[in-house]
């Protein structure tokens, strides 16, 4: 396995290593190791246990939350050497399953769906998919995301309204433990029984986690170890960002293609966005509700020169945008509901006349493309007015709110952001009641405006039942955030699950639970 | 006014495979798309249309029944009109014959002021059809064209690109423009649009249409070129490969530049 050792040389050969999307550093390990076999990954845990070394676990590097980022002295774990699609299998109940490496990037899946059977390496069991007619679905909107980082954040994206979060298409997980043991988890085959999850692991380690009581936020949430009535260990360990176990096989279950037809609309304001947008939630065939507000739109056009495409003129009069998607099949087309779209979105404002069509491929790619295009211009920004102000970063909200008070509360955010003046981009998953609010400071003094509002709107998502993080997950940066929302006790919990499968909190220290803890670990 | 777009259907860019026995593209199974000059060149249309207010947009393609897709995302983008040149007496054409059969489409159309075509085509990529068709409608063309100024029913102003700059040409109508990508954007076509294109017809022109046309100089028979041969150059290799800091970078590079005696 290739491994480099000491800090010099892999400061020097290795920087980008050191931080994520988030740009945050948080030190330098004494080791990274590019692990292409499971027997890889075991030799380099128990080679960590041995010199005591933490381990950090570096997927994709696309996180924002500062998960993969290596503390200093640990054992790095780069997964970007072990990135192959192993084989399809179907499920005796028909589901089809397919098997990769953790270091399959999300782009990679996509493109081995178009024609698996020509795939550049022979895949077995390639030939049960026919060309382009299956979906893997969660699709957050980074596809250099690596398989094994999505399910370590539970990640969600534009087709979760409709298919849920990554959690959900998990099927299967071949993990190595903290001690360097292996165990190969199929749905269904633990269940919580008491309150209890009882395993053995397949080197004959047994393990008993107690299963958290707390009750989640009752909104889409990535935040903390899962919970839920009735639950399999894999959810726990889905969206566990790296500290229970490292994910070395990964079976996810794919879903027939269904015919998507998209649709940009334009409105005049966020209110008649939204009303449209309650509209759509009651459309059992729409698969995705995005939202783009002024602001957002208008770093589009800003940045006209940088875009990856070329920008059309978007409409002067309606500068807020909803993105959808439609599910056709033979019996329903799009069509069918033509008339009652068409009046409704008059109705608030928009029209067929104000909205761009994404209903052949080619366009939907557009749309696509202008969609990721969002996030990136904003990071841009950043980065050039870091040039004058080195210390300044983006800050940007990850909450999710209760339907009930997600328009009153995100009206008030906004107030408060207009009201700063500070430069801003507001966008996202409309559908489940999730937007990220971005704020761009060009200032230090700025950035502490932005730090201030932050603040504020966490506590404004707690006390209202929503979620600091419904997508991005906790990683290094918002620990303290979840202690806010969950409260000492629920850690504690959680910090007891921790220890009951890494006692030594080797894995991804400090990601998710502070570290030291400050609950003492029961071992 | 009347303006007629030429639009063809190419093979979507990111699927083009080519057989490695044959060294020819392989079309089947691949979508086809609007060749992206044609974009320009509709959108161009358009504006112009919205500057005069009144003016009727005929889009053309010459190719099988399938180019019917093309035509109706052109309708979709807020074209008027849609007309498909097919014929298996069509096939074969090179770009001669192509030119020859789309100009005499074109004289079926009635009084026609403006054409506008891509600059070329991203799969044949020669160029020449634009100029073919003014030549045989003994029409003048601006090539390259990447700005209109000005244009009325009877002239037109437009800047068209140079190697070394850009001229500024007036042009009398009837005539012919080929347009470059920097002289729009393409909008999307909005549903409203999508719906029309659903809706309107596209009427074909088959060869017995084509009255004033020479029979012999139409399809293969009409077409001077012939292929002899067509194969896949052979990739480079070899070559060096520098790494390092910038400074040095471009320090090495300045050497190896000054090595090769390419500059003094
Ligand atoms: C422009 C942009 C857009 C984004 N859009 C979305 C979006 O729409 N939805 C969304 O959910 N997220 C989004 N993200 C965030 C990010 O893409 C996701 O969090 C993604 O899941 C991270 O995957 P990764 O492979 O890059 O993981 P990394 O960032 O490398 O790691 C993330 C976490 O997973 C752990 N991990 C990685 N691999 C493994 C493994 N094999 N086993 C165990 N743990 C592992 C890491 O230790 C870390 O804690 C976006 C990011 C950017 C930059
Ligand atoms: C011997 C020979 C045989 C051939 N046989 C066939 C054949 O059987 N079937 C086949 O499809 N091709 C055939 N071709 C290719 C065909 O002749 C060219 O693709 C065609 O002439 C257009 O040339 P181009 O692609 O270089 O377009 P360019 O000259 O680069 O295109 C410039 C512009 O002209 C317009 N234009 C070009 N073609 C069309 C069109 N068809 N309809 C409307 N507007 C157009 C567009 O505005 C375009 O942007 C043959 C070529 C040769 C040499």
């Amino acid at each position: 396995m290739k491994t480099i050792h000491g800090k010099q040389i892999i400061r020097e050969t290795l920087p980008e290593l050191l931080y994520d999307e988030s740009r945050f550093t948080f030190g330098i390990p004494d080791a990274v190791c590019f692990p292409q076999t499971t027997a890889d990954v075991r030799d380099a845990v128990l080679e960590a246990n041995r010199a005591g070394l933490s381990i950090t676990i570096i997927g994709g590097k696309t996180g924002i939350a500062g998960g993969s980022v290596p503390i200093d002295g640990c054992m790095a774990l780069c997964f970007s050497e072990m990135g192959k699609i192993i084989r399809v299998s179907q499920e005796p109940g028909g589901a089809m399953i397919l098997h990769c490496d953790p270091g399959v990037t999300l782009a990679g899946i996509t493109e081995f769906l178009k024609d698996p059977a020509s795939w550049k390496y022979p895949v077995e069991g390639a030939g049960l998919l026919s060309p382009g007619t299956w979906l893997y679905a969660p699709d957050p909107t980074e596809t250099a995301a690596q398989l094994g980082g999505t399910i370590a954040t539970n990640a969600s994206g534009a087709h979760s309204f409709r298919f849920g979060p990554t959690r959900k298409h998990v099927h299967e997980l071949v993990t190595v433990l903290a001690n360097g043991d292996t165990i190969c988890l199929k749905r269904g085959d633990c269940r919580e029984k008491n309150g209890i999850f009882a395993f053995t692991s397949d080197q004959g380690t047994p393990f008993t986690v107690r299963k958290p009581l707390y009750r989640p936020p009752a909104v889409k949430n990535a935040g903390g170890y899962f919970a839920g009535p009735d639950m399999d260990l894999l959810d726990l360990f889905v969206g566990s960002e790296g500290t229970l176990g490292i994910f070395v096989e990964c079976g996810i279950r794919l879903l027939p293609l269904p015919r998507f037809a998209a649709g940009l609309s334009f409105f005049a304001d966020r209110k008649s966005s939204f009303d449209a947008a309650a509209f759509l939630r009651g459309q059992a065939r729409v698969s995705a509700i995005e939202y783009f507000d002024e602001s957002a739109l208008r770093f589009l056009e800003q940045s006209r020169s940088e875009l990856p495409f070329d920008l059309p003129q978007l409409p002067p009069d309606r500068r807020n945008a909803v993105y959808w998607e439609y599910m056709e099949d033979e019996g329903s087309p799009f069509e069918d509901r033509m008339d009652e779209w068409e009046s409704m979105l008059t109705q608030h404002g928009s029209s067929f006349e104000s909205t761009w069509s994404g209903f052949e491929p080619g366009e939907m790619e557009r749309l696509k493309a202008l969609r990721h295009a969002i996030p990136e211009t904003v990071n841009n920004a950043i980065a050039r007015y870091k040039r004058d102000c080195p210390d300044i970063r983006k800050v940007s909200t990850d909450t999710a709110l209760p339907a009930p008070v997600f328009e009153q509360i995100f009206g008030e955010y906004i107030a408060r952001i207009t009201e700063s003046k500070l430069e801003h981009a507001v966008f996202g998953h409309l559908g489940d009641f999730h937007l990220h609010i971005n704020l761009v400071p060009r200032t230090t003094a700025e950035l502490a405006v932005a730090k201030r509002l932050y603040e504020d709107m966490m506590r404004d998502t707690i006390d209202a039942g929503g979620t600091v993080s419904a997508e991005h997950g906790i990683g290094k940066l918002k620990t303290g955030y979840l202690r806010m929302m969950y409260g000492d006790a629920a850690i504690a919990e959680m910090a007891a699950v921790k220890s009951a499968l890494d006692p030594l909190w080797l894995l991804n220290r400090g990601t998710l639970l502070e570290y030291p803890p400050e609950t003492a670990p029961s071992t | 006014m009347n303006i007629v777009v030429c639009i063809k259907q190419v093979p979507g860019t990111t699927q083009v495979k080519i057989n490695p026995d044959t060294g020819t593209l392989i079309r089947a199974g691949v979508e086809a798309v609007v060749n992206p000059f044609d974009e320009y060149a509709i959108e161009e249309a358009l504006r112009i249309k919205e500057r005069l207010g009144t003016c009727v947009i005929k889009v053309i393609s010459m190719g099988p029944p399938q180019a019917e897709d093309v035509l109706k995302s052109a309708i979709a983008m807020g074209a008027d009109e849609a007309y498909l040149v097919t014929d298996r007496a069509f096939a074969g054409s090179d770009t001669w014959a192509t030119s020859y059969t789309l100009a005499n489409a074109i004289k079926t159309l009635g009084k026609v002021d403006l054409i506008i075509c891509g600059k070329q085509a991203i799969d044949g990529d020669t160029a020449q059809v634009g100029p073919g068709v003014a030549e045989m409608l003994g029409i003048p063309f601006v090539a390259w064209v990447r700005k209109v100024e000005d244009v009325s029913e009877t002239q037109i102003r437009v800047e068209r690109m140079m190697e070394d700059g850009y001229e500024v040409v007036d042009m009398p109508l009837p005539g012919l423009m080929t347009v470059v990508k920097e002289i729009n954007v393409p909008r999307m076509a909005s549903l409203k649009g999508k719906m029309r294109a659903k809706k309107t017809a596209v009427a074909t022109i088959n060869a017995e249409a084509l009255k004033a046309a020479d029979k012999e100089k139409i399809g293969l028979k009409g077409s001077p070129t012939q292929v002899l041969r067509s194969f896949v150059p052979q990739r480079k290799t070899g070559g060096e490969k520098m790494g390092g800091e910038t400074g040095d970078l471009v320090n090495k590079i300045k050497s190896t530049i000054l090595d090769l005696g390419v500059i003094r």
